[in-house]
């Protein structure tokens, strides 16, 4: 692949994660010490027992590292979590992008392997599109780096290769998902999408009528399963059956964030179904050339760098 | 870019693509859950665990968990006691985070030491905000689908032992 491209989708992918992990961190903030605390709700040594694996830089590790320092555990996360969140900061304002990315990811995985029995998708999604970006040269526009202008020198392979692979990683966890669904009698039998409206966790609203239309929760669960089991395909076709499969998607995950109120979950999952598959880097310039007027910014060099 | 960096960066994304292909069918094979275990697959084990190859995003799959609620049964040093259903109030971020660590209740079933290790840690958590409390009881139940009812499930007590000057 010889293909170059200015990486915008990729850009504005960086800015929507950026945001969303610095939002996330502030919503999780005043629980920090009952998650990763020394005697917090699962306290450290359970955490570091039930972590993927020593090799895993943990909040244990870290304050293991900075031993001389004498820092109590706590002490730790709350610098881990300050770093974090300035390293977000910079990775959604673009402000020493490439380290800020590094950081980024780094300090997500130390959260994430700190207790990973608090985790769920949206961490892993997050960590999956994190990984990324810390190649050089991927989503670097629209930052204080590089400002709003599009030069030609802004264009590289890496940004085409990246946002090639990072689709196919993409479709394929869908495929998982939906092979996981298909496996379970309670999705084949249309039991699942009831059951999980019904947890208490869950239940903001009454859903309990759905036990008299089973064919309603059976529709939902296969259409669920269609969509995932098949995405990578859809994707492969034709335009307008890869824009139908998407607004299917972005429809479900609406669903999550509407019924469920998983909405840094929903949230993460319309992102990146938007810039990795809705928005292409060609319809961005042609909405830009559109749009902005003010021949200082991205319309007019994008105007000019037209493909 | 020049040519032989673009094809060693491929090999090296369809090689990580791989990986996520594998760790994505281990819950279907344990041919290929005994190679990830391996020692010889450590370095590559290291390696997906970094880069967040080594999930699987089977989300809700293939079976809904049953919920599971804590309380806490506080017995005070004066004789009074108190049940606390909710230990401090939290965004719904930080409510999703707590049920999931509830959750890996059901995954160390077999693990009676974590069990407790894992309660005796949340009843931490009480003693440490009522330093009166001298007896906690956590109290775990499961929600029954299609009951729709909380049936006890698993029950564990703590007494403190030093008593901090209460007499």
């Amino acid at each position: 692949m010889k293909e170059k491209s200015y990486g915008l989708a990729l850009s504005l992918l960086r800015i929507a994660l950026g945001l969303i992990l610095i939002f996330q961190a502030i919503s999780i903030a005043p629980s920090l010490y009952d998650f990763y605390g020394e005697f917090g709700i699962m306290q450290s040594a359970i955490s570091d027992y039930l972590a993927t694996g020593s090799f895993v830089p943990s909040m244990s590790s870290v304050q293991n590292t900075l031993s001389w320092f004498h820092l109590h555990r706590d002490e730790v996360v709350t610098l881990i979590f300050y770093l974090y969140l300035i390293a977000c900061a910079f990775f959604t304002i673009g402000l020493y992008t490439s380290l800020a990315s590094v950081m980024t990811f780094l300090l997500h995985l130390i959260l994430l392997s700190s207790n990973r029995a608090s985790t769920y998708g949206v961490d892993h999604y997050l960590h999956f599109a994190l990984f990324y970006y810390i190649f050089p040269g991927v989503g670097r526009l629209l930052s204080f780096d590089e400002g709003l202008k599009l030069r030609e020198d802004h264009k590289n392979v890496m940004n085409s290769l990246v946002l090639k692979w990072m689709k196919i990683h993409f479709a394929l966890t869908y495929f998982a998902a939906g092979l996981g669904k298909i496996s379970g009698e309670q999705w084949r039998g249309g039991e699942a999408i009831w059951r999980s409206l019904m947890l208490p966790e869950y239940q903001f609203y009454d859903f309990s009528f759905l036990s008299q239309y089973h064919f309603v929760g059976l529709f939902l669960c296969w259409w669920t399963m269609v969509i995932e089991l098949f995405y990578p395909l859809f994707m492969l076709m034709n335009r307008k059956v890869a824009l139908l499969c998407l607004s299917q998607v972005i429809l479900m995950h609406l669903g999550i964030i509407v019924f469920m109120k998983l909405y840094y979950f929903g949230l993460v999952m319309i992102v990146l179904n938007l810039f990795l598959f809705v928005l292409r880097e060609k319809d961005i310039l042609h909405f830009m050339e559109k749009k902005t007027k003010d021949p200082g910014v991205l319309g007019l060099i994008a105007r000019k760098h037209l493909v | 870019m020049k040519k032989y960096k673009i094809k060693l960066l491929s090999l090296f994304f369809t090689l990580h693509l791989l990986l996520v292909f594998f760790s994505m069918m281990m819950p279907y094979s344990d041919k290929l859950s005994n190679i990830w275990d391996s020692k010889y697959f450590t370095p590559i084990r290291v390696y997906a665990v970094y880069t967040g190859t080594h999930i699987q995003f089977d989300f809700f799959a293939p079976s809904i968990n049953s919920s599971l609620k804590v309380s806490y049964l506080v017995e005070y040093f004066n004789g009074e006691t108190e049940l606390i259903e909710e230990l401090s109030e939290k965004s719904r971020e930080s409510q999703i985070r707590y049920e999931n660590i509830m959750s890996n209740f059901f995954e160390i079933e077999e693990d009676e030491s974590l069990r407790k290790a894992m309660t005796a840690s949340w009843a931490a958590k009480v003693f440490s905000k009522r330093p009166d409390a001298k007896k906690v009881k956590v109290k775990i139940e499961l929600f029954e689908i299609p009951q729709m009812k909380w049936s006890d499930y698993y029950e564990s007590s703590f007494e403190r032992k030093v008593t901090a000057g209460i007499p």
